[in-house]
């Protein structure tokens, strides 16, 4: 059954689509590059207006099975829409990484420097030249990501886009780079956090948050870089 | 009339289809088809992306109906739309006025 493996608004599990319409969704999922909760509403709204379009039909004096024809011919391409659909998924998708991004950046660099700031005795924001001083090349890959993360999030969705040209493709550019930016800025974190330990010099149960939140959001950054790679190579494939 | 020659003028028509109060995406092509009595001949899957772009520029809000027998999204106009649907209705003057000027063989002044 079509987005029967997803999660979010649906079809009814007793609604009967017609088999021309039955064919067309099932295309226009196959078509769809990621499956996540906004493919699923995405595929219940295209489901929708095909049965209120099959509808039209018949009140118009068809019968049910031409009437289904008739509303999947309307719509065009089961293909074009799907990557037209795919197209604003990206933009989406890119928005919320930038502005994950963007506000766990914050919460994790300050365990980060309350932990560093713990182990010596110091004020948290003491530590900040420290970490630049211990980590070359830290703050400029922090720079980056903090920038690409805010053009992913102005980019993607919101009344600014119209200021960003590049559409979501650019958008969904600038969180990848994001993304991996921030896969660099953890791993040098937790090699830095793993060297400090090995030498005795923060307790290992100071480390333990920091390490925690480093590690979640570094997963997190790959699945958000690789889904965004698969978006924005979709809306020029085909 | 087809697609192309309203290359740039969709999401205007948009906006003015959502002006009187919330659609779902079917009435909106129900409404554009019935202002024009069928003129507009718009493939219907394209309206649809289009309603998405427009709720990520944030001139369209939607929300999901309940009460209805199956899913449905309902779009309705934010006030950057309501802004937006002003400067279309405007630029759509200016253009429409323009381009009858250059048909007709008339003279024409820009607005000072």
């Amino acid at each position: 059954m079509v987005g029967a493996r997803l999660t979010g608004p649906r079809l009814p599990p007793d609604e009967r689509l017609p088999p021309p319409v039955e064919t067309y969704l099932a295309e226009f999922e196959d078509a769809l590059p990621t499956r996540t909760s906004a493919t699923n509403a995405i595929l219940a709204e295209v489901a929708d207006g095909l049965l209120e379009c099959v509808d039209a039909h018949r009140a118009e004096g068809q019968d049910g099975i031409r009437a289904a024809r008739s509303a999947v011919a309307e719509f065009g391409p089961a293909r074009e829409l799907a990557r037209a659909f795919t197209s604003e998924m990206t933009g989406t998708t890119a928005h919320r990484v930038g502005l994950a991004l963007v506000a766990t950046g914050p919460v994790v660099g300050l365990a980060w420097l309350t932990t560093f700031a713990l182990g010596s005795g110091s004020h948290w924001a003491q530590e900040f030249p420290s970490v630049l001083t211990w980590l070359p090349g830290y703050g400029v890959v922090m720079f980056l990501v903090v920038a690409a993360a805010v053009v992913a999030a102005l980019a993607g969705r919101g009344p600014a886009i119209r200021m960003f040209p590049w559409g979501p493709y650019g958008a969904a550019t600038a969180a990848i780079v994001a993304a991996v930016g921030c896969v660099a800025v953890d791993t040098m974190l937790l090699t830095h956090l793993g060297s400090l330990a090995a030498a005795g010099a923060l307790p290992g149960t100071l480390v333990v948050i920091p390490a925690v939140l480093s590690l979640a959001r570094l997963l997190l950054s790959v699945v958000a870089a690789r889904r965004c790679l698969t978006l924005r190579a979709a809306i020029h494939a085909s | 009339m087809r697609a192309e020659v309203l290359k740039g003028h969709l999401d205007g028509l948009l906006l003015a289809a959502l002006a009187d109060g919330p659609r779902h995406g079917y009435a909106i092509i129900e409404v554009l088809r019935n202002r024009t009595s069928g003129s507009l001949d718009l493939p219907t899957g394209t309206i649809y992306p289009a309603l998405h772009r427009l709720e990520r520029a944030g001139l369209i809000s939607s929300t999901w109906l309940s009460d209805s027998p199956r899913p449905r999204r309902v779009y309705r106009l934010t006030a950057a739309g309501r802004r937006g649907l002003r400067e279309s209705r405007a630029n759509w003057a200016e253009f429409s006025t323009v381009v009858s000027a250059v048909m007709d063989g008339r003279p024409w002044s820009a607005p000072a």
